[in-house]
């Protein structure tokens, strides 16, 4: 009786090993911090860029795809805070373990290796947030003339929580289930670069949807892209109404059921062809 | 001298071309995969600049010549010195540094070298066509003299983009734990993607006499477009030799405070 005591419940085990995994990988990243600035400069460089140069374009006009100049540079500062914060970039580390063999080391311990890469992956986000925090606040204060910020009911304060969360789930089953392939192709690198560059492209990452031709709107809604950033960013600028909250919710949750779903898929269809050569 | 470096450069171009040349689907995956990226580039522009025509006199055919310049610029310099900048951490982490070290040759030429990505250099005709389809939508060609100038200034960007660039990863010889530090120039890079003339006059002051990005692509593609001067010409010479012998020096006072990764 003592002994059943003592041991802990298995979800409280399993809780306690993934901690575990999300300290450690937070120190190691901790320890490549100066790298987390060069991604960091990735993500905010480019978005002042862009920002410079629609208030060039701007010039007098008072709205470009239905946008204002202020809504438009606010649009790229959260752009960036997304980019930053929910972003996960696993899929190279992933399909080099699969093409390398280092895969296996995963295999023989007593971890779900995709649970294990969105522990990781979670981590590294908290310490890219907190690198990127101040560079953040640099880029808000230098465009604080056009900045402007909506004010946020506390549901749509929630809504945005969940709504980021939910995004960097989704972004986490999407690669995950693009870095498998690496079981069957040798070398996938094109694959995922032509992903992200599509899945940037329709979900808002480079330009408003809004200032895309309407065909490619029209193959965007097909597409479950717009629900990673563009949600979040029309729901953090005051675009959507708390009635369609829900609704753009569950959407989201859908998409993440459906990909989660996909991953796992291939992920066990993968590891029946999985040689494990080298590792 | 020179054509010992020219023909140690031949061998390493051979040595890389024969290894592409191996893994050819890869080789063909990489630059269809380059082109959907320039061509989504190209897209992002017509859009935006549909909605909105000129930008501070920059029209959408002068941002076809200036991206078609920045694609050229960007293959040579990803092509050429690209995987070097991308493994020089890695010779700090492992050592390997000291058996370039031991090399008969010019450390900083070695490093900078050594590998090319071929693919890169396939890709060269991709900006030549865009920037040929701007420039056929301006009011007239270019003259000889234009193009000249653009050319040596295009090169002077290369060689001002290449130093920066190395003496960003020469910093890793202090850090170690800094991997990234191939990718550091990019972000910065990605700023010639449009013309000076669109950014703040301080920032245009910035990107012109302490980083000068105005040279990567602004200044040679007014040569193109008929506003070009021979100050600008002259100036870019300058800097571009500047910058190289600034990079040398740093490079010989950063192998001081290198220490070896091995016995």
């Amino acid at each position: 009786m003592t002994a059943a005591l003592r041991t802990p419940p298995a979800i409280a085990r399993q809780f306690r090993k993934y901690a575990a995994i999300a300290v450690i990988d937070w120190q190691n990243e901790l320890a490549y911090r100066a790298n987390s600035l060069i991604w960091i400069a990735w993500s905010i460089l480019p978005s002042a860029t862009m920002m410079l140069v629609w208030i060039a374009a701007y010039g007098r006009r008072e709205r470009i795809g239905g946008m204002t100049l202020s809504e438009m540079i606010t649009y790229y500062l959260f752009v960036t805070a997304m980019t930053i914060a929910i972003t996960p970039n696993h899929e190279w580390e992933t399909a080099m373990a699969i093409r390398e063999g280092h895969l296996t080391q995963y295999l023989v311990k007593p971890v779900d290796y995709f649970w294990f890469k969105a522990v990781c992956e979670t981590a590294y986000q908290a310490m890219k947030t907190m690198m990127g925090l101040p560079g953040l606040l640099l880029l808000a204060w230098l465009f604080r003339e056009f900045v402007q910020l909506p004010r946020w009911s506390l549901v749509t304060g929630l809504g945005l929580a969940a709504a980021c969360a939910l995004s960097f789930a989704l972004l986490m089953c999407f690669k995950s289930a693009l870095a498998y392939l690496a079981f069957w192709f040798g070398e996938i690198g094109g694959v995922l670069e032509s992903f992200n560059l599509v899945m940037m492209f329709f979900a808002g990452r480079f330009v408003p949807l809004t200032i895309l031709p309407d065909w490619m709107r029209s193959v965007g809604d097909w597409l479950p892209f717009q629900w990673i950033y563009s949600f979040p960013l029309n729901l953090a600028l005051g675009k959507v109404p708390d009635g369609q909250l829900v609704a753009g919710l569950l959407h989201q949750f859908a998409w993440l059921v459906a990909m989660y779903a996909l991953a796992r898929f291939v992920w066990n269809r993968g590891l029946r062809v999985y040689e494990g050569f080298g590792g | 001298m020179l054509r010992r470096y020219l023909r140690l450069y031949a061998a390493f171009v051979r040595n890389c071309l024969m290894r592409a040349l191996e893994y050819r689907g890869q080789f063909l995956v990489a630059m269809l995969v380059y082109n959907v990226w320039t061509a989504s580039s190209l897209l992002l522009i017509t859009f935006v600049f549909q909605q909105v025509g000129a930008v501070r006199g920059w029209s959408q055919w002068d941002m076809y010549v200036l991206y078609g310049t920045y694609v050229l610029l960007e293959n040579a310099l990803y092509g050429l010195l690209g995987p070097n900048m991308w493994r020089f951490n890695s010779y700090v982490r492992n050592g390997t540094l000291d058996w370039v070290l031991t090399k008969p040759v010019n450390t900083q030429f070695f490093s900078s070298t050594r590998y090319i990505d071929t693919n890169a250099v396939f890709n060269l005709p991709v900006g030549c066509a865009v920037l040929g389809y701007g420039l056929a939508h301006q009011p007239h060609w270019p003259g000889l003299f234009d193009v000249m100038a653009w050319a040596i200034v295009v090169v002077c960007g290369f060689l001002i983009a290449y130093s920066i660039w190395f003496m960003i990863v020469t910093l890793t010889i202090w850090i170690v734990k800094l991997d990234a530090a191939g990718a550091a120039f990019e972000p910065f890079f990605q700023i010639a993607k449009f013309p000076l003339d669109v950014y703040p006059k301080r920032f245009q002051m910035l990107l012109t006499f302490v980083l000068p990005v105005a040279f990567f692509t602004t200044v040679p593609v007014g040569f193109l477009l008929g506003r070009g001067d021979a100050f600008s010409l002259g100036y870019a010479l300058l800097t571009a030799a500047a910058f190289l012998t600034l990079s040398n020096r740093f490079w010989n006072f950063a192998l001081r405070h290198y220490g070896s990764a091995s016995s």
